[in-house]
């Protein structure tokens, strides 16, 4: 791709996510949204085979059908309020649509569907802004208008997502789809915990950011794509294969990694708030996560496949160029826990 | 002296090895001649190439004896110096320093817990409390003091801040 | 605290730093002088802890166990010296830097003074233990046995981080010290019952309660030698000791709750053992007494009574030193005979006879023989047992009985008959490995001699 048109794209897309984030008006807010929508399809289709180009389509669908029943809410709050405002809604119907819009678009989970297809469909560094930069836009107006909205109807999204997002990706050999079953649930998480103290949202927000970037600059390094292709991990890379156990083990959320942090404190909130049964619900399902991180950590890192004697030292002659954010990701993805008393002073 | 007796044992024992390892070294349970315990010198220029693919996650048990090229092996490492080394350190370490001086130290250590039981061991004479105490007493009328006081310390020696 | 977790944090520079040759002294010689700091700590003068600050503190219950891990740690290196030999220096360092940051967040968890700490320090261990089973074991089985370690824990104690937050939200505060004063006798309502059963799942799973124990042989079995030996002697007194932490929130409700796991260990004390008299595997026969000894220290804590307290404490770091010794035997074995089979290796008296001293003592142990510490600590788990309930020596008594049978068909079987004809070839024992039992068998006797040391908080 033209170097000038890729930036003007990529600017784009910021340009998207920021108005949906700055504006209190739903116009505008809907406008960022299809700017951002329409910014990301020349990047999944950056590589050109039928199999993008699908996953563009399903990408361009789903989001436009979630960009107009979103507007369709905002037209029934100006039909019932009078104002574009967004703010609280004044009736249970728009709020609804667009939790329902906002659901589709982030993937959770009644939505979800198109996620991991889309995901897989685009190439890495697309999937990596899909699963990470895309959240940003629907979330900032779902943290705007989360008080008007049914707070059962987010439970049960929420839940399910984690359900799905764990129950999806154990039948899993693809990277780019695993990484996606595992951004519908900790989409869950985010959605549960919004309606309690959505602070907590966007610490868990961040977290995931981090962690799945960090997992994602690793595999593009190596161009990894399935599981198979972590088995010559060890030859090719050997210091990337301990980093990518380290970072799944934080996304599948063991203590003492940073992917802990974000579920530790949404279990203790929910606790404070009487809830005891769905914190253990959801504690309990994000092991299913764990279960196929732990297969991938397997295939990487605690098994060593057969291969070529000469493949062996690989890593001796290979130069491969990580991105300079890599170790600050990783750290940060990794070693954040002890920082958690400091989180009040963030948030 | 224990690691006397020990490496003597070892070195009778290694002494004894060589015949018998080769008369089985057919028939081990591995079954396989490059894993004998002593490879004849003759099998070095006989083995077979290595197979360009092999499955890196168990190599061959290498079997070797260090026996067989260090009589005096203690066990820890090839390079004799180091094994030698090695072993002294671990003796050094392990029993001069942790186990004669550190249990030295633990025996001596005031009572355990005294403050919650003094009564109930007090059968065994050696109670750092009592001792110190009658150490104490005998002190103080050595030197005529007053066997039990009011004050802990001396109040003429202690220095308080003047009140301003 | 920092006396002692900073030292062990430097061994990681100390060991990446080494040259190729000096990577084993090093480490081993300075690991030994992290337990001679460790040492002062036994100075307990007070009822209460010592070194209190407000993340790190010991006291009587702890400092046994602290003492315990920091010995370890250097005969873990002996351990495994040998079946390390031939991979690269890279590996033995990476090897090396797991067994220390096992350590470093052992230490912390011993003695963390905040539960919550205590909980993700408790969590912490299992990645390094994780990727000692899985990437240093020999088998292809130990992937599954990796699996089920991992999930068999963190099922077990996510309930216990939900119950700990509730605690929290309602105490105000988790810190150790301040719980006793802080804390308020639990109404008996259903959902009390659930939350005393949060609070002892996590670390019954991890003791293990028969039942509940399915990780536990497979674990072991596939772990390298020091895998083994840091789980038997270490990871599964965290159960034991977070149990009699955590007793102290959740009192009133033992009397009633406690019942069906008492039943439940006592009936699995008899299994386990039984289960070992068939044992054709050396490494998991251990592992089973190991689970079998783990319920007499379930028991011990249950009925909270002092001597059980002061019995299950004795018993942890007895049969922390025994086990390990038992599993450096099976190694020394297996390194010889490349089998964990017990028929394979019979008759090893007449090939290595110091060796058939080292298992004759570390079975005498493991059966609980009078002069030594393990005795002491089963006769006062017996005797509090045995007030609390007269029937329940029936099942006691059998246990014994057969954890004498089975320690000694593993020396017989071990030890005694006809050397079958393939170990007439293997090598002679190195002065290593006496080291090793040595160093395990040598703090056993000091401490029958002196055992107030390790009674616990109670005694």
């Amino acid at each position: 791709m033209n170097p000038i048109i890729f930036i003007t794209i990529l600017l784009t897309l910021i340009l998207g996510t920021v108005i949906t984030m700055i504006s209190s008006n739903w116009l505008m807010a809907w406008m960022g949204l299809e700017i951002n929508m329409f910014a990301i399809i020349p990047l999944i289709i950056k590589q050109h085979n039928p199999r993008s180009i699908e996953a563009a389509t399903k990408y361009f669908l789903t989001q436009a059908t979630a960009s107009m029943i979103l507007l369709l809410a905002a037209l029934m709050n100006f039909m019932y309020s009078g104002q574009w405002t967004i703010m609280n809604f004044t009736n249970s119907m728009p709020p609804f649509l667009a939790l329902m819009a906002l659901t589709m678009k982030l993937g959770m989970a009644p939505f979800h569907f198109w996620v991991p297809e889309v995901t897989q469909g685009s190439h890495l560094t697309s999937a990596a802004i899909l699963l990470t930069w895309q959240k940003l836009a629907p979330l900032s107006i779902l943290y705007q208008i989360f008080p008007s909205i049914n707070h059962n109807l987010l439970l049960y999204s929420g839940i399910l997502s984690i359900i799905l997002g764990g129950w999806g990706g154990l039948n899993q050999t693809q990277l780019r789809k695993i990484l996606a079953y595992s951004s519908i649930a900790h989409m869950g998480w985010m959605a549960i915990i919004i309606s309690y103290e959505p602070s907590l949202m966007l610490l868990n927000l961040i977290i995931y950011i981090l962690m799945t970037l960090s997992s994602f600059m690793l595999l593009i390094g190596n161009s990894n794509t399935s599981t198979a292709s972590l088995a010559i991990m060890s030859n090719k890379t050997p210091l990337t294969m301990i980093m990518l156990m380290g970072v799944l083990l934080s996304l599948g959320g063991l203590p003492p990694l940073s992917g802990f942090m974000p579920k530790w404190l949404i279990i203790q909130e929910m606790t404070k708030n009487n809830s005891i049964i769905l914190p253990l619900i959801m504690a309990m399902l994000a092991l299913l996560n764990l279960y196929f991180y732990m297969r991938l950590i397997y295939s990487s890192a605690l098994t060593m496949f057969p291969s070529n004697n000469n493949m062996k030292m690989k890593w001796k002659y290979t130069n491969l160029s990580y991105s300079t954010l890599l170790p600050t990701m990783f750290t940060l993805s990794m070693l954040s826990l002890p920082l958690t008393p400091m989180m009040n002073l963030l948030l | 002296m224990a690691a006397g007796l020990l490496g003597l044992c070892a070195r009778r024992l290694s002494a004894a090895i060589p015949t018998r390892g080769l008369l089985v070294a057919r028939v081990r349970w591995e079954s396989s001649v490059s894993r004998a315990v002593v490879a004849p010198p003759a099998m070095a220029g006989k083995r077979p190439l290595e197979p360009t693919i092999r499955w890196q996650e168990d190599p061959d048990p290498e079997d070797e004896n260090l026996y067989e090229k260090n009589p005096d092996s203690h066990g820890y490492d090839k390079d004799p110096v180091v094994d030698t080394w090695n072993m002294r350190v671990v003796f050094f370490f392990g029993f001069s320093i942790v186990l004669v001086l550190g249990s030295t130290f633990v025996a001596y250590l005031p009572d355990y817990r005294f403050m919650g039981c003094p009564k109930r061991m007090s059968w065994m004479g050696v109670e750092w409390a009592r001792r110190e105490a009658e150490r104490l007493v005998k002190y103080r009328e050595a030197n005529g003091l007053p066997i039990m006081e009011s004050n802990c310390f001396d109040p003429s020696k202690i220095q308080l801040p003047e009140e301003d | 605290m920092l006396k002692i977790i900073i030292p062990t944090m430097m061994l990681l520079p100390l060991t990446w730093y080494s040259k190729k040759s000096m990577i084993w002294i090093n480490v081993t010689s300075y690991s030994f002088m992290i337990n001679l700091a460790a040492l002062p700590l036994l100075n307990q003068t007070m009822d209460m802890t010592l070194n209190t600050s407000l993340l790190f503190s010991s006291d009587s219950l702890s400092t046994p166990l602290l003492i315990l891990t920091t010995w370890l740690l250097p005969l873990m290196l002996m351990a495994s010296q040998f079946h390390l030999n031939t991979e690269s220096e890279l590996r033995k360092k990476t090897y090396i830097s797991m067994l220390i940051t096992l350590q470093i967040f052992l230490i912390m968890t011993f003695t963390a003074s905040e539960l919550i700490m205590f909980y993700i320090l408790f969590e912490a261990t299992l990645i390094p233990t994780l990727i000692l089973i899985t990437r240093w074991g020999n088998q292809t089985e130990r992937l599954n046995a990796g699996l089920y370690f991992l999930f068999y824990t963190l099922a077990g104690s996510l309930p216990l981080l939900v119950a700990l937050t509730y605690l929290q939200n309602n105490l105000g505060s988790l810190n150790i010290l301040l719980i006793q004063f802080i804390t308020q006798p639990m109404s008996p309502s259903i959902s009390s019952n659930f939350l005393w059963l949060a609070c002892m799942l996590a670390f019954m799973v991890k003791m293990p309660l028969y039942g509940l124990h399915l990780w536990l042989p497979k674990a072991h079995v596939e772990a390298p030698i020091a895998g083994s030996m840091v789980l038997a002697a270490i990871l599964l007194k965290l159960g034991g000791y977070g149990m009699m932490r955590i007793t102290i929130l959740i009192d009133p409700l033992n009397y009633s709750m406690a019942f069906p796991f008492l039943m439940l260990s006592l009936w699995g004390m008899v299994m386990t053992s039984l289960i070992c008299l068939r044992q054709t595997d050396l490494k998991s026969l251990i592992a089973y007494s190991s689970v079998s000894h783990m319920a007499l220290v379930i028991v011990a804590i249950l009925i909270q009574t002092p001597w059980g307290f002061m019995g299950a404490t004795t018993l942890m770091i007895a049969h922390g030193l025994t086990s390990s010794m038992l599993f450096c035997l099976a190694n020394t074995n297996y390194e010889r005979i490349h089998s964990r089979t017990m028929i394979l290796a019979r008759g090893l008296q007449s090939i290595i006879p110091l060796m058939a001293l080292w298992w004759f003592t570390a079975s005498l142990m493991n059966l609980a023989l009078p002069p030594s510490i393990n005795f002491i600590g089963e006769l006062f788990i017996t005797l509090s047992m045995f007030s609390w309930s007269k029937l329940s020596l029936l099942l006691m008594g059998l246990n014994m009985l057969i954890t004498a049978l089975y320690s000694l068909y593993m020396l017989i079987t071990t030890q005694r008959g006809k050397p079958s004809f393939h170990i007439n070839s293997i090598k002679p024992t190195f002065t290593r490995e006496h080291t090793l039992m040595t160093l395990h068998i040598l703090p056993l006797i000091l401490l029958s001699v002196n055992p107030k040391l390790i009674l616990g908080t109670m005694y």
